[in-house]
């Protein structure tokens, strides 16, 4: 449904019960004037008419003569005012039949107006039978109303295709031939919809429609100029903000969707970033991969060279090739789970003193081949910390990876825990290998970088080991730090903070 | 020699562990299905090494079952470097886990390490060889014979004597054994160590100087 058609409709669908709402209390209102109308009549008839209907009763009211009702309608042209009221009060005496004979022949057009005009008028007893034989049944729904003590009620008629009001009062006298007096008008009771109402309602209705239809022009080009911009924004690759015309709603929609492409955009951006991340991790760890790889197949194959004899410096250094690449993966594992936050950590409770044994004992089979000596010490009592425990381990098996990798046959290598509580304690790794220069030792700690640009900057993957290392120590709310060991070599010192 | 229990599902991966601890003079029996495993009787053997990804039954539960009989040592394989398993296999009541790759000596070392009893411990009385230690009269006899000893020799080789085989930093024996009040630093230590060798004649040779740390207590053929 296009927008013009749909502003026409939601105006049908607010208006049409709004003017039969309208219609509809005026009908009431008019209503209730007129009972008030015909209660005001009664009273006033009855003020001089009681004497005559007790007097006799039967013949009361007297036959009226054709005379417009009082509020009915204007006087025709050529009527006296005074001739309103009859000489006794009352609507005069007309010549025309009683009004209410129902079941009578259907009467000439024109007195039916006269009869319109003129409501007619029966006396009852209190016990709502009345003297006169032309008077009319006392209805029974009034009846009820009176006799549950009100002192009038009201209601409409409707006999064949005539309509009418009938009001019934009971006087203040309470007894004789006149205790209570039903008046009827016919056709004097407002109708649901007249013609005119009719005709007027409809052409207000198409009016508007016409009107809505007209005014919803400059919004649906709007609308229609702003989904072509729109349609155009995204055609290409680029994203393009669409104009902003105006301060309306229809301004504002445009920018809601300038809002929503510049945020698309921005995530489009950061995905695209960690794609070009990811090729380029997969590229250099691919890379670095294949280099021990190419070690180790150069190993290898000397080893099954026939004319060589069992080559022991190939074997060991083929052990050291794998070693390493154990250790680069586990690191690229833990860097992915670095990289993806610190709700992927499990944390527990981490035994310092196992993870210790379990590290060295990772380490010692490539040691004892290098011929360096690996020693460890732990307290008597386990020291526990919280941490993750995989995260934690791979932190200090890199550091002990680093000591058993550049250090020199003969060498050694100390790992010592130390602590007595989960807040104080410090696990210190020693070597006397070459070690870091002064001026690089704070490079390393202080340098915040990639786990990419970490391996391009040492492509032999030191860098990821320590840059691990040093991220699980700021993840752990630990510290890392690094200085000459007494010993010359390096000594990396992890502790609680 | 307590019997040790492989479930391993990877044939080549167990004969190079069965040639390994078999080689180092273990007694080992090799289960490879998941529900075998359920269905042995834990407490036959002195160790268990549990594979984690078995057909037909799960490592963690193989352990759980084991734990509701019996608590032999449990040590863990597993490929899967993941700390949500670990924490699991602990709680569970595993003593220890690998993560694959393994050297074949790293996994000799840790079932060698969990199938080393603990030496009856006596609450007045530690005994290393032919080194005896009363604690209670305070009294060190090496081969049977009295030997005087100071105070702080005495607690050193106590000391040692009851983490024999485990190396011990120098730093901590300085806070734990000397008097802070008649300059206790490390090269007292040193002294009161030199000392106490002499003193142990034959076993003062069990006193090894550790590189890094501090001293080890260890027998001749530790």
């Amino acid at each position: 449904m296009n927008l013009r058609l749909r502003i026409v409709l939601s105006l049908a669908v607010v208006s049409v019960p709004l003017v039969a709402g309208l219609t509809w209390a005026r009908g009431e209102l008019d209503y209730r004037a007129e009972v008030e109308a015909l209660h005001r009549l009664i009273v006033a008839r009855m003020e001089d008419g009681r004497a005559a209907c007790e007097a006799n009763p039967e013949r009361f009211p007297a036959p009226r003569r054709a005379q417009p009702g009082p509020r009915d309608r204007p006087p025709r042209p050529g009527e006296r005012p005074g001739d309103r009221f009859g000489p006794e009060g009352r609507l005069g005496p007309g010549e025309s039949r009683p009004a209410n004979e129902p079941g009578g022949a259907e009467p000439p057009q024109d007195l039916i107006d006269r009869e319109n005009a003129l409501p007619e008028l029966f006396a009852y007893y209190p016990s709502f039978g009345s003297a006169n034989p032309r008077a009319t049944r006392f209805p029974d729904e009034l009846r009820g109303e009176l006799e549950a003590g009100a002192t009038r009620a009201d209601v409409r008629v409707q006999i064949g295709d005539r309509s009418g009001i009938r009001v019934a009062a009971r006087m203040p006298w309470g007894e004789g031939p006149a205790a209570i007096i039903l008046m009827t008008r016919w056709g004097g009771g407002p109708q649901w919809l007249t013609k005119n109402q009719l005709i007027t309602a409809i052409a207000l209705a198409m009016g508007l429609a016409m009107a809505a239809f007209v005014s919803a022009g400059p919004v649906v080009r709007r609308v229609r100029r702003l989904t072509k911009e729109i349609r155009g924004s995204v055609a290409d690759r680029e994203l393009t903000p669409v104009s902003v015309t105006g301060n309306d709603e229809i301004a504002e929609l445009a920018r809601g969707f300038n809002f929503a492409q510049a945020t698309v955009e921005k995530q489009l951006r950061t995905v695209e970033q960690r794609e070009e991340a990811l090729r380029s991790f997969v590229a250099n760890t691919t890379h670095d991969v294949m280099i021990p790889m190419t070690v180790l197949q150069g190993h290898l194959s000397t080893m099954t060279d026939p004319d060589r004899p069992a080559d022991l410096a190939a074997i060991k250094g083929a052990i050291d090739e794998v070693q390493y690449m154990t250790s680069l993966l586990q690191n690229l594992a833990v860097t992915a789970m670095l990289e993806a936050g610190e709700d992927r950590f499990v944390v527990s409770a981490v035994n310092l003193n196992a993870l210790v044994e379990r590290v060295v004992a990772r380490h010692l089979p490539v040691a004892k081949q290098k011929q360096i000596e690996i020693n460890h010490a732990v307290p008597e009592m386990p020291v526990i910390v919280q941490g993750d425990v995989t995260l934690l381990e791979q932190a200090v098996s890199n550091l002990v990876h680093n000591a058993v990798r550049y250090g020199k046959a003969g060498g050694h290598i100390a790992i010592v825990l130390r602590g007595t509580t989960d807040a104080d304690w410090s696990l210190r790794v020693i070597d006397d290998g070459p070690g870091i220069p002064e001026a690089q030792l704070a490079a390393v700690t202080q340098r915040s970088f990639r786990g990419d640009e970490a391996r391009s900057r040492h492509p032999d993957g030191q860098g990821l080991g320590l840059y691990i290392a040093l991220e699980v120590a700021r993840r752990h709310g630990f510290q890392l730090k690094f200085r000459r060991s007494e010993f010359g070599g390096l000594e990396a010192e992890l502790r609680s903070a | 020699m307590s019997r040790v229990l492989l479930v391993e599902d990877d044939e080549k991966l167990a004969e190079q562990v069965l040639g390994q601890l078999r080689g180092a003079g273990l007694d080992v029996d090799w289960v490879a299905d998941g529900l075998e495993a359920l269905t042995t009787d834990p407490s036959k053997y002195g160790l268990w090494i549990l594979d984690l990804m078995l057909p037909n039954a799960y490592g963690l539960d193989i352990l759980k079952h084991v734990r509701e009989s019996s608590d032999v040592p449990v040590l863990l394989l597993s490929a899967q470097n993941d700390t949500k398993i670990k924490v699991r296999a602990l709680e569970l009541g595993g003593d220890d886990y690998m993560t694959k790759p393994f050297w074949p000596d790293e996994l000799l070392a840790r079932v060698q390490a969990r199938l080393r009893r603990p030496d009856a411990v006596h609450e007045d009385r530690l005994e290393y060889e032919g080194v005896v230690l009363d604690l209670a009269a305070r009294q060190l006899l090496v081969d049977g014979a009295l030997v005087e000893t100071t105070r702080v020799e005495f607690d050193l080789l106590a000391l040692f004597v009851r983490r024999h085989g485990a190396a011990i930093e120098r730093q901590w024996l300085v806070d734990r054994v000397l008097d802070p009040n008649r300059d206790g630093n490390e090269r007292t230590l040193d002294v009161h160590i030199s000392r106490l060798r002499k003193k142990l004649g034959p076993y003062g040779k069990c006193i090894v100087t550790v590189w890094g740390v501090g001293y080890r207590f260890e027998g001749e053929g530790a």
